[in-house]
């Protein structure tokens, strides 16, 4: 086996023994709770004893803890969809059926924040890392450190009362218009989707392209002084293919990063900005399945967050050594 | 009744009115919900979802009889009911000529489906409303407009049980559904109530319904409703303020930034409407009464008299409720509590004397011990949060009586635990309740106390109290179909509830409702009886209201905006140059 093929297949056992311990601790952790499910149901809904006794069955309850394990094992694994039982909130209704149903809303709200993000954070990385000291290096320096010390809740409240509440560009809230009777996935639907999206994503971008944008330039401002830059310059190439050739890929490597860590918070649902926009995404699902104590919907968001960050490291693995060969040898 | 306060008039819309764009016809409604609907199974509907769920789903289905806030039952699909005088065979005569919203007839044999239903899914009777299943023994026609209940046994609540909580669903569409357990709704449900709901998905966030032209009372003004679900941070004020919903349920400390807004009415109904019934939200104190101290009278009785139910009503529920009634009845059900109940006044000092009387001596430290001189310092368990509020309150009350209590903030598993394994002192229990006598006043009665410590699957021995009096009054209550008979039956197992105080009811929180009443005309005509959405008596009173289709543009301050903006740009490189320069 080649030396790239021993390195993807230790990063991918990496990844599987972290899935396995994610899949252990979200097995465990609930029930050193000692809360048995059914009778969460059962209070909430006064059920007889005689109902009580048939979910206790259906969910598979009265069964010894090791073949729970087992089964969860195989439900989690070997089924598609993986069947994570009910939640106590919306029972009858399955946890993955629930979070299918919030999951595209995170994912293009915030999957398309972090992507804008992430662009226009190197973009603007890039050129304040080619132009130090210059107006949008300096600007960009205080702006990063002005968003940096606010939190992203104080910017999603500012934002939705001066252009929601005040200046009514924006809705205040909610994923649609409630008037909107457009067929879903038609054109004036979308725009309508799109225009509820805007300002949480706004809220995002605000928030996150800073981090991008003084990462790539400080990395920038090392990189410019490696030999290997100082040797194309006097060979006489021109800045921009100098930046964007040598700079830029291995500048991006720390961004890749943190484009990585972020995916666990595209999954995670950008929490609070989705509270404050009653945006119908993950976050929301979570935090209504906190304050409602609903373990079952907590683990399975949990579940889908775990498989999420371990892909993303992995694929961030792979994309590392695709960049940066020498990675494949360490 | 709790009163109900709707100020309607075509008084000044706050702003913008002239650039909204007018939907005529639509009226727009939010509500607060733990997440997205994914299922609208007449039957099926679980947790706090039900709440949200049965709001959406009253629209297009409906029940045989209607609840007024008064408790008193009245026609719906039904338009007369009747039973023998020994409560086993019940009656109801259907309106004629009814229709569902595709035009086929609704008849006698639709309410014989629908109770077949849940005699063949005894799952989906114990899940949605009240248990019926087990009460009948059989559902007949008699004609296509009579329905005949025979019951295994007497039992005189079988009018509201079955009359308010169970839907009537149209037989010739469910008929046709393989699995009833899975299935989660149609996207067109056929209704047979005011309004149908059009191209609904699961996990929408926003549902649109249109007016049944087929409903029995005919076709409501309001040509369309748009429910949006709110996540339950929304901020309702503003959402009302801008127009982008005109009615909605703002919690009590929203309804304070609500009330300087001559745009916004606020009215308060008596519990929350599901089914066709009202849900009195209710605060409990309960007891561990098979556990020393509690399982001695007078102990429950002094707590009682420590506790400020008032101030809990003014301080946790900010004025928004009433105190609890001892007797155990909510207030909205006057006709059935009887004069001159037991009542325990707040009196702090009475109430140490009561405990002293039977042997709890003054500690050290200020507060009562056990007569055996160990320290007594009982926890009121409860779930954090709103819950913690009303508990703050009594462990005050408590202290100032001399009863060193404490919170103990715990997650609802430990709750549920502790009733069932009567592992507590107190606990704090936020019930719903419908104004029924017989389920309100059984709910944690059993006529055998399970004991401590060993698991009591069934609510009605969580209380682990046991009376054979009241035990005997409430089955004979049952048995008979006379108002006074029952009323004779009821008041005695309240004048003993009352005196033996197994638990303290604490408050009655009202359900509010606030409107933008410029463009919501006819509240005045039915609210103050007391009528809330979705119930058809409001519905069909409302006039054709001209909601905004969104939040229009505030144009004069959108343009101090970008100027704002431009002049701190313009500032900031003008500054940076000159720093470079």
């Amino acid at each position: 086996m080649s030396a790239y093929g021993r390195f993807l297949l230790r990063r991918a056992v990496y990844a599987v023994i972290t899935f396995f311990i994610a899949l252990v601790m979200i097995f465990i952790i609930p029930r050193l709770v000692a809360v048995n499910p059914v009778d969460i149901i059962a209070a909430s809904q006064q059920l007889p004893p005689s109902a009580i006794r048939q979910l206790t069955v259906e969910f598979g309850l009265n069964k010894p803890v090791y073949v729970q394990f087992l089964l969860y094992l195989k439900n989690v694994i070997l089924t598609f969809p993986p069947n994570l039982g009910f939640s106590y909130e919306y029972y009858p209704i399955s946890v993955w059926k629930l979070i299918s149903i919030s999951l595209p809303w995170t994912l293009f709200l915030v999957g398309t924040s972090v992507a804008i993000s992430a662009f226009l954070g190197t973009m603007m990385g890039l050129y304040a890392g080619m132009n130090r000291g210059g107006i949008l290096d300096r600007m960009m320096s205080y702006a990063a450190m002005t968003t940096q010390s606010l939190p992203y809740f104080w910017i999603a409240i500012v934002l939705q009362i001066l252009l929601a509440v005040v200046l009514r560009v924006f809705p205040i809230g909610g994923a649609i218009s409630i008037t909107d009777v457009s067929p879903p996935y038609s054109l004036p639907w979308i725009q309508d989707v799109v225009y509820h999206a805007l300002l949480p994503m706004i809220t995002i971008v605000i928030a996150t392209t800073p981090v991008y944008s003084i990462i790539m330039r400080n990395t920038l401002v090392d990189i410019v002084r490696e030999d290997y830059m100082v040797a194309a310059e006097a060979k006489g190439l021109k800045k921009s293919t100098l930046y964007n050739t040598y700079g830029l890929r291995n500048g991006i490597l720390p961004v890749v990063s943190l484009i990585a860590v972020h995916f666990g918070y595209v999954v995670g649902g950008a929490l609070l900005v989705e509270i404050v926009f009653s945006y119908p995404g993950v976050g929301t699902l979570l935090f209504n399945a906190i304050l409602s104590h609903d373990y079952p919907l907590i683990q399975g968001i949990f579940f889908i967050l775990a498989i999420t960050v371990i892909g993303a490291n992995f694929i961030a693995d792979v994309i590392y050594s695709y960049i940066d060969p020498r990675i494949r040898y360490t | 009744m709790l009163s109900t306060a709707f100020f309607v008039s075509a008084s000044d819309r706050a702003t913008a009115s002239t650039s909204t764009t007018s939907t005529s016809g639509t009226l727009t409604v939010g509500i607060v919900s733990p997440g997205a609907i994914t299922n609208l199974n007449p039957w099926l509907a679980g947790g706090q979802s039900a709440i949200t769920t049965d709001q959406l789903r009253g629209l297009f289905y409906i029940t045989l009889l209607l609840q007024a806030p008064n408790g008193t039952l009245m026609p719906q699909l039904a338009q007369s009911w009747s039973s023998n005088a020994n409560a086993t065979v019940y009656t109801f005569n259907l309106r004629p000529n009814m229709e569902w919203s595709d035009g086929t007839p609704l008849n006698a044999s639709d309410v014989v489906f629908s109770f077949n239903v849940l005699l063949q899914n005894p799952l989906f009777d114990t899940l949605n409303g009240f248990l019926v299943a087990s009460l009948i023994k059989k559902v007949t026609a008699l004609n296509s407009t009579a329905v005949r209940f025979t019951l295994v046994h007497p039992f005189s609540p079988f009018l509201q049980y079955a009359g308010l909580g169970k839907y009537i669903v149209p037989a010739h569409v469910f008929s046709q559904v393989s699995n009833l357990s899975n299935y989660t709704g149609s996207a067109n449900p056929v209704s047979d109530g005011p309004y149908m709901l059009v191209n609904w998905s699961a996990g929408a966030t926003v549902l649109h319904y249109k007016a049944n032209p087929h409903f029995y009372l005919g076709k409501p003004k309001i040509e369309n409703i748009a429910v949006e679900l709110l996540s339950p941070t929304a901020n309702i004020p503003a959402l009302l303020q801008t127009g982008e919903i005109t009615l909605a349920q703002p919690t009590p400390s929203q309804v304070a930034g609500l009330k300087g807004q001559s745009n916004i009415g606020v009215s308060f109904s008596p519990g929350v409407s599901i089914l066709s019934t009202y849900f009195d939200p209710a605060g409990l104190l309960m007891f561990d009464d098979a556990l020393y101290p509690y399982n001695v009278t007078l102990v429950r009785q002094a707590i009682a008299t420590s506790i400020n139910r008032t101030q809990i009503v003014d301080l946790a529920l900010n004025s928004y409720g009433t105190a609890g009634s001892q007797g155990q009845l909510p207030t909205s059900l006057t006709q059935w509590i009887p004069p001159n109940l037991p009542n325990y006044t707040f009196n702090p000092a009475k109430a140490r004397a009561m405990l002293q009387s039977i042997g709890f001596k003054n500690g050290t430290n200020g507060y009562l011990e056990f007569p055996n001189g160990t320290a007594w310092q009982p926890q009121i368990m409860d779930t954090g949060g709103s819950a913690s509020s009303v508990v703050s309150v009594i462990v005050q009350n408590l202290k100032a009586a001399g009863i060193d209590a404490s919170e103990s903030v715990v997650t609802i598993g430990s709750i549920v635990k502790g009733l069932q394994y009567g592992n507590f002192d107190m606990i704090l229990l936020g019930t719903s309740r419908p104004p029924i006598p017989d389920f309100v006043l059984g709910v944690f009665v059993t006529n055998s106390v399970t004991p401590v410590g060993t698991q009591e699957l069934d609510y009605h021995g969580w209380a682990r109290w046991s009376n054979a009096t009241v035990w005997n009054d409430l089955n004979q209550a049952r048995n008979v179909s006379s108002f006074t008979q029952q009323y004779n039956l009821y008041a005695n197992a309240q004048q003993i509830m009352a005196q033996q105080e197994p638990l303290v009811t604490l408050y009655y929180a009202q359900n509010i409702w606030a409107y933008s009443n410029a463009t919501i005309h006819g509240w005045s005509k039915v609210a103050p009886q007391g009528y809330q959405f979705p119930q058809a008596p409001l519905l069909m009173a409302l006039g054709v209201p001209s909601a905004s289709s969104g939040s229009p543009v505030n144009t004069t301050y959108l343009v101090i905006g970008v100027i704002a903006v431009l002049a701190i740009i313009g500032v900031a490189v003008y500054a940076v140059r000159k720093r470079k320069g």
